[in-house]
């Protein structure tokens, strides 16, 4: 199967029922998209709405997605909240503990750029000057329907990515 | 550079544990501390030796913001200090600032206003026995209390337009009527609830694992309950029968009959009774708000140019406890200076009488007794 | 309104008012919207005038509600202000008293309340940490929402934020 061949990517081979074709990169990073588990990381008023995703009504766990109180077991930082001068670090040093593959959400406009408290003496205006951030969900707090509409589109960014072969040695 | 700050403040601020003893860290990221809050615990075993919180890892500087605001301008960041109980936090704020302008509330905003703040106590408590639940193990009641909390939540857009941060207390009123049909929603609504509470009440209040969890954990008796300034539930739970509803009535509170659940041993299991009977207390409230429900305007007469002259202490009774906004105005449309006082704040300073000598498993169900919510506590 | 004419005041805040007069005669007691009464006293009255409206049986102001400061930088003072009411005691009467001490901006020091009432603890210990008032005997004072390492006190109204600008972080 070539690269950008039919949109879903499989091909039954016909000759051989239950044969699947397909490329490394899609089943990785289908098998990535497919199980994003989410760090628990509660700051402020987002962590609500997160939670309410997470809950009865608007379920993340269909996506696969579980929370994981340790930054250890997680994949994804879903950052709900207001970031300040004393969070910082403490941020940096969770993203850090996170194994690779790693990606970041910045929910809610106060992790975006500081939301209503932009440029206030204790404010880091939006998480992403402490820790690089793949989707912005905007909103203060954004609704459970906007927070998985960030996640569907960090799946899509997921399937795009490539993987890195390393290249043989004496090449 | 970033690790070294961190690890570095660290070992700065604990005291030097003795051999058999352990200094552990609880926080500010952890599944049980609901939110950004960090104890430092020094422990012997599992066993809780000593307790300091060390918070401000959420402070948004809300009282420098309040003084470069116009007064209505205040309002959406009073939701986001209690964020689970905006209502509360809106209420002692545009009280204030109603009494520093002579402005008077009309009857149906009152009436409006006492619904939409029962409602909310219930859509706190609702949050609180969920997670109270989760963090002791019992995933049902999470799952529970917020499908109830989706329904409440319903009925505020419908009326407010959001769903937890509402902007909807004004100075004068409150910021639109009540929605055709609000009546039968609620009545619904409070129907539902009633049934569901035999539910939660069947997952947990008889229940003897979670009996023996929170029955004698985190004592606080009546006097250290009064010195320390413990409000609302936690006060309540060590046997004060004192609600600021009743004590000291603001709005129409003093037309309404409602009873203040009073918990007798000042543990966690106390806390929980009086807040799952507060549920029944707020049920009985809007339905009597809602039979007696007078007509005429939701917003009363407000000056174009507003102006705050002298400075007032406002109380109201939270989910919380209490809630006070000491507003200072010179003369102009901004406040001089806005405090807000938390509750939770306040409670924190009872983890350490509360936690000493207990368990690390049972200092998770003291935290989630007392209830907190960290945008309160560090504003 | 005068201070010698308290027949003016309800009558369970004229008791109050007695009662401060009989320890304090020279004391200005003014009634405030509702059941408040305000005084204004001197930073070094304060240690034995709290004791006072704890211990004295017609007072027996037993809860500290809060704790809080203004700065008033035209006037070149701070201003403590404490609120105090009555919840557990047999006192009869629902009075309620703010007592307002102003400190000068270039020496603020006060006595701490925290032996007369614990809770003060956590409240002093925030007026410290932003706006820079000292309280003499508390047993703890250092700073607890701002970061332990931060230079000035934020809410004072001269208070600059100089902070160095951070930049966007990128994978």
């Amino acid at each position: 199967m070539e690269e950008g061949g039919s949109a879903v990517g499989l091909i039954t081979h016909e000759a051989v029922p239950g044969v699947v074709t397909t490329s490394l990169r899609r089943v990785l990073n289908w098998s990535r998209k497919s199980s994003l588990w989410y760090m628990l990381f509660g700051i402020a008023c987002c962590a609500i709405e997160m939670m309410a995703t997470g809950a009865s009504r608007y379920d993340f766990d269909r996506f696969g997605m579980i929370f994981r109180a340790s930054p250890r077991q997680s994949d994804l930082m879903i950052v709900p909240g207001t970031v300040n001068e004393k969070m910082a670090d403490r941020v940096k040093v969770l993203y850090d503990q996170m194994a690779e593959p790693r990606w970041v959400i910045a929910m809610g406009g106060c992790a975006i750029n500081g939301g209503p408290y932009h440029g206030e003496y204790n404010i880091v205006d939006g998480v992403d000057k402490v820790i690089p951030v793949d989707v912005y969900v905007p909103g203060c707090p954004p609704r459970p329907e906007a927070l998985m509409h960030g996640v569907l589109l960090l799946q899509d960014k997921i399937m795009r990515e490539g993987i890195e072969i390393p290249a043989p040695a004496g090449r | 550079m970033a690790e070294t700050a961190v690890t570095g403040q660290l070992k700065q601020e604990a005291t030097t544990p003795a051999e058999h003893e352990l200094f552990v860290n609880m926080g500010p990221q952890h599944p049980s501390t609901h939110g950004v809050l960090r104890l430092m615990l020094t422990v012997d075993g599992e066993r809780v030796l000593s307790l300091k919180p060390d918070v401000g890892y959420l402070h948004r500087c809300f009282e420098k913001i309040a003084e470069r605001r116009s007064v209505p301008m205040v309002v959406p960041y009073c939701d986001r200090t209690d964020y689970l109980a905006a209502i509360t936090s809106e209420w002692a704020y545009v009280m204030a600032a109603e009494k520093l302008m002579g402005v008077e509330v009309p009857e149906r905003a009152e009436y409006i206003r006492v619904i939409v703040g029962e409602m909310q106590r219930i859509a706190s408590h609702l949050l609180w026995f969920g997670t109270f639940a989760l963090d002791l193990g019992a995933t049902t009641a999470f799952l529970y209390s917020f499908r109830e909390r989706e329904t409440l939540f319903d009925i505020f857009q419908k009326l407010t337009g959001a769903r937890m941060l509402y902007n909807y207390l004004r100075v004068g009123g409150v910021r639109n009527d009540l929605y055709d049909g609000f009546v039968e929603d609620m009545q619904r609504y409070l129907k539902l609830l009633e049934e569901k509470l035999i539910e939660y009440n069947n997952l947990l209040t008889g229940n003897r694992i979670f009996e023996t969890r929170t029955k004698g954990v985190g004592v606080i008796s009546k006097e250290d309950a009064l010195a320390y300034g413990a409000s609302g539930p936690v006060l309540r739970g060590s046997g004060v029968p004192h609600d600021l509803r009743k004590a000291d009535p603001y709005s129409v509170y003093d037309r309404f009959e409602f009873g203040i659940p009073v918990g007798e041993h000042g543990d966690v299991y106390s806390r929980f009774v009086v807040r799952v009977q507060e549920f029944y207390e707020s049920i009985k409230i809007i339905r009597q708000a809602l039979k007696d429900l007078p007509g005429g305007p939701w917003q009363g007469d407000v000056p174009r140019r507003m102006k705050l002259v002298g400075d007032v202490y406002t109380r109201v009774e939270s989910p919380r406890g209490e809630v006070g906004v000491y507003l200072v105005g010179d003369g102009s449309d901004q406040p001089y200076r806005c405090h807000y006082r938390s509750p939770c704040f306040v409670h924190l300073q009872l983890l350490e009488p509360m936690g000493v000598g207990h368990l690390i498993a049972d200092m998770v169900a003291i935290i989630g007794s007392i209830d907190i919510v960290m945008g309160e506590v560090d504003r | 309104m005068s201070d010698h004419d308290t027949t003016q005041l309800p009558e369970h805040l004229q008791r109050v008012a007695a009662a401060l007069r009989d320890q304090y005669p020279q004391l200005a007691v003014e009634p405030k919207d509702g059941n408040w009464l305000e005084v204004k006293i001197s930073a070094d009255q304060s240690p034995e005038f709290f004791r006072y409206l704890k211990e004295h049986p017609g007072l027996a102001f037993d809860y500290l509600s809060d704790v809080t400061a203004v700065d008033y930088l035209e006037q070149g003072h701070f201003q403590v202000v404490y609120h105090l009411v009555r919840i557990g005691t047999n006192a009869k009467g629902r009075g309620k008293l703010v007592v307002k001490i102003d400190v000068p901006r270039d020496n603020p020091r006060v006595p701490s309340v925290v032996d007369v009432w614990p809770t003060a603890n956590f409240l002093e210990r925030e007026v410290y940490d932003l706006m820079g008032i000292t309280f003499d005997g508390h047993p703890d004072l250092r700073r607890i929402l701002m970061r332990e390492d931060w230079v000035g006190h934020p809410l004072r109204k001269d208070y600059v934020d100089q902070r160095p600008k951070r930049t966007r972080v990128t994978r």
